[in-house]
């Protein structure tokens, strides 16, 4: 199933992409659904927050794909400015309570979380798969 | 979302519940700055019935805990479910903030 992605109301596209997931309640485990909607929040929100659109009219999907094995997949797409987010450096974690900051902690355990983690960009989309 | 708090044995006890996400976490850190603004001896972090952490969520802990260092006081959380205790400690907040599981366990132990 795709979603389309109103970056303009997070609120309710999250709450779309969660209802959604939990209608895959019955092959998917609930830590899986945790992480599927932790990462979902936290893509959507850098891209909103963060993403380049230069002079096009944003457009972005997900594309939800499940299997009876307890294998979820997800496909994030977008037309904003070509970001890598495997490239991403990885926050600090041994800084001081003073220095740290939250900024990269999203897509650090986004990376933690994927079993596989698949960047390329193609007709001027950005392509994100994720397995868990 | 909701909060509200109470106070036990010298603890202020903050109560968080429901989401904390990118939806949520932003009204519940302005709850907790408010509490935290009257200085208390002691702040506790109930999340025992907190379904849902993100990094937004964890910026209202990083916000308590800063608050906290600076003003001289304590504070902890206690309560986590399995995966936000999860995304808690992934994201190196057992570093800087103590967590207890229950919070019997924290009061005796704060």
């Amino acid at each position: 199933m795709t979603i389309d992605i109103h970056l303009d109301n997070m609120a309710i596209t999250l709450v779309s992409i969660e209802t959604k997931l939990n209608s895959l309640a019955n092959v998917i485990s609930e830590e899986k659904m945790y992480k599927a909607n932790f990462i979902c929040e936290e893509i959507l929100t850098n891209l909103a927050r963060h993403a380049d659109f230069e002079e096009r009219d944003p457009h972005a999907t997900l594309s939800l794909v499940s299997s009876n094995t307890d294998t979820l997949t997800l496909l994030f797409s977008d037309n904003s400015k070509p970001f890598n987010l495997l490239t991403f450096p990885d926050p600090q974690m041994s800084l001081d309570i003073d220095e740290r900051e939250i900024g990269g902690l999203g897509i650090f355990l986004t990376k933690k979380y994927a079993k596989v983690l698949e960047y390329y960009y193609e007709d001027g989309y950005n392509m994100l798969k994720v397995i868990l | 979302m909701e909060a509200h708090f109470y106070e036990e044995e010298n603890h202020l006890i903050v109560v968080a519940s429901g989401k904390l996400d990118t939806i949520h976490a932003p009204e519940f850190t302005q709850f907790l700055k408010e509490q935290l603004s009257t200085k208390p001896s002691s702040c506790l972090l109930d999340l025992t019935t907190v379904s849902f952490l993100s990094s937004s969520g964890l910026q209202s802990l990083l916000t308590g805990a800063k608050i906290a260092k600076k003003e001289n006081f304590d504070f902890a959380v206690f309560g986590m479910k399995e995966m936000v205790a999860d995304v808690f400690s992934m994201s190196g907040f057992d570093q800087f903030i103590k967590s207890y599981a229950s919070k019997e366990d924290a009061l005796a132990k704060s």
